[in-house]
């Protein structure tokens, strides 16, 4: 009896509510118009005006911020003349070196990689879509960009940032690095790309290229 | 109409992709037996398999790592040669001694506060659906998008950890090496991330 149903009713015009099931008539497709789901409230679709180049831009410049933000001092601290500095790398490397192996790698993979690795595959994403090439990986690379948001959590270091100064502020003289103003500019790249991002486009693109190279 | 507004997607016997939304016939998806998505290649399943017990089972995890988590020292500070251990609450303690309410309230909150309320709050909504409670389905939803939201904010006290043992590092003068709780917490946190993911919120909705 169901399937019946589903084999007469045409598609194109319908989605359902990712997180209720329901199903909902497509809107039309207006920048800043969002579609939210009528029975319980979640956002179905949020279009963003000019999604690729938009976020290409942020994501660009977040990629070439990319290696100070890893790989220079974010704090310095100084007592009575010594001075240590800390990287964001640093804090891995020193963290697996105490043995801290499951906590250097989590640390690693939500600081450094997943951050990284979200802005890389948008960059390849993107391009291709631009420059109207498919590949068979692009679905796949999307859909690990996807995998990948729960994980890159930059806006919570820089809360840690915040709260390790405060830590140390009677202990020592605490200076920021070339590295914190960075970080922060990854941060806030980051930030934009993912406000700027059009999901539901962009899967729409990728369906589009694909299909016209194989017919 | 009104019957018509709340037909699911299930059943009008369709599905759609957990990973890309779209919106799929059964007879579309089907290739060598399994479903998988044409548009972007994921797995399609009408409800997540085995969703309450995967969740059931990691959030039980989750609340055993916590005991530990909150138990054991997770740094320690040794300044000028005399070791200070202490544990999630002492830092929090020792905010609130020295006057840094606002850093003292981020902190509670992200590393005690929100692992348990993740916890209890997903145990909530697996039992609201296996007892079947009458709770108001969309004010279910919002907990659950909560719950997925706030999760990662626990991470906070872990990322104070490697910044503080990479930064603080002045051999005799001061140094702070981390604890066992750190190994727990980070557990207890990802866990609870994965818990989240494991639960099916259109079961919240299905009679």
């Amino acid at each position: 009896m169901p399937s019946a149903i589903a084999e007469k009713i045409d598609l194109s015009g319908l989605t359902a509510c990712h997180a209720c099931d329901l199903l909902i008539e497509k809107q039309p497709v207006l920048s800043g118009s969002k579609t939210v789901c009528p029975r319980c409230g979640s956002t179905i679709d949020d279009p963003k005006a000019d999604t690729v180049n938009k976020t290409l831009a942020v994501v660009v410049t977040g990629l070439i911020l990319w290696w100070p933000a890893n790989f220079m001092p974010i704090l310095t601290m100084t007592i009575i003349g010594n001075t240590s500095e800390n990287t964001l790398m640093g804090g891995v490397v020193d963290l697996y070196r105490g043995g801290f192996y499951w906590v250097s790698l989590v640390v690693f993979v939500c600081s450094i990689l997943a951050p990284s690795a979200k802005l890389l595959l948008l960059l390849i994403v993107l391009l291709h879509i631009k420059r109207d090439h498919c590949s068979r990986f692009l679905p796949t690379l999307f859909r690990v960009y996807g995998y990948l948001d729960s994980w890159g959590i930059l806006e919570v270091y820089m809360i840690a940032v915040l709260v390790s100064i405060t830590k140390l502020v009677d202990l020592a003289a605490i200076q920021a690095g070339l590295g914190l103003y960075c970080f922060i500019g990854l941060l806030l790249a980051s930030i934009l790309a993912a406000v700027n991002l059009d999901k539901e486009r962009i899967w729409e693109s990728i369906e589009d290229l694909c299909q016209q190279k194989n017919s | 109409m009104s019957t018509k507004k709340q037909l699911s997607a299930k059943s009008a016997g369709l599905l759609h992709c957990p990973d890309c939304h779209k919106l799929l016939r059964d007879s579309e998806v089907r290739s060598r037996g399994k479903l998988i998505c044409p548009r972007c290649g994921a797995a399609v399943h009408q409800r997540r398999p085995d969703s309450l017990a995967k969740t059931w089972a990691l959030a039980i995890t989750a609340l055993i790592c916590l005991i530990p988590a909150n138990v054991y020292p997770i740094m320690t500070l040794i300044y000028r040669g005399e070791p200070e251990t202490s544990t999630i609450i002492d830092g929090v303690i020792l905010l609130v001694k020295d006057q840094a309410i606002p850093i003292a309230v981020v902190i509670f909150i992200a590393s005690i506060a929100v692992p348990f309320l993740k916890v209890f709050g997903l145990i909530t909504l697996l039992l609201s659906i296996q007892l079947k409670w009458n709770l108001n389905p969309r004010q279910r939803t919002l907990l659950y998008r909560i719950i997925e939201a706030i999760g990662r904010w626990s991470m906070l006290d872990i990322f104070t950890v490697s910044i503080l043992v990479a930064l603080v590092q002045l051999g005799s003068l001061a140094e702070i090496v981390a604890g066992p709780a750190a190994t727990f917490f980070c557990l207890a946190v990802v866990i609870t991330i994965f818990a989240a993911m494991s639960f099916d919120s259109r079961l919240i909705w299905d009679d």
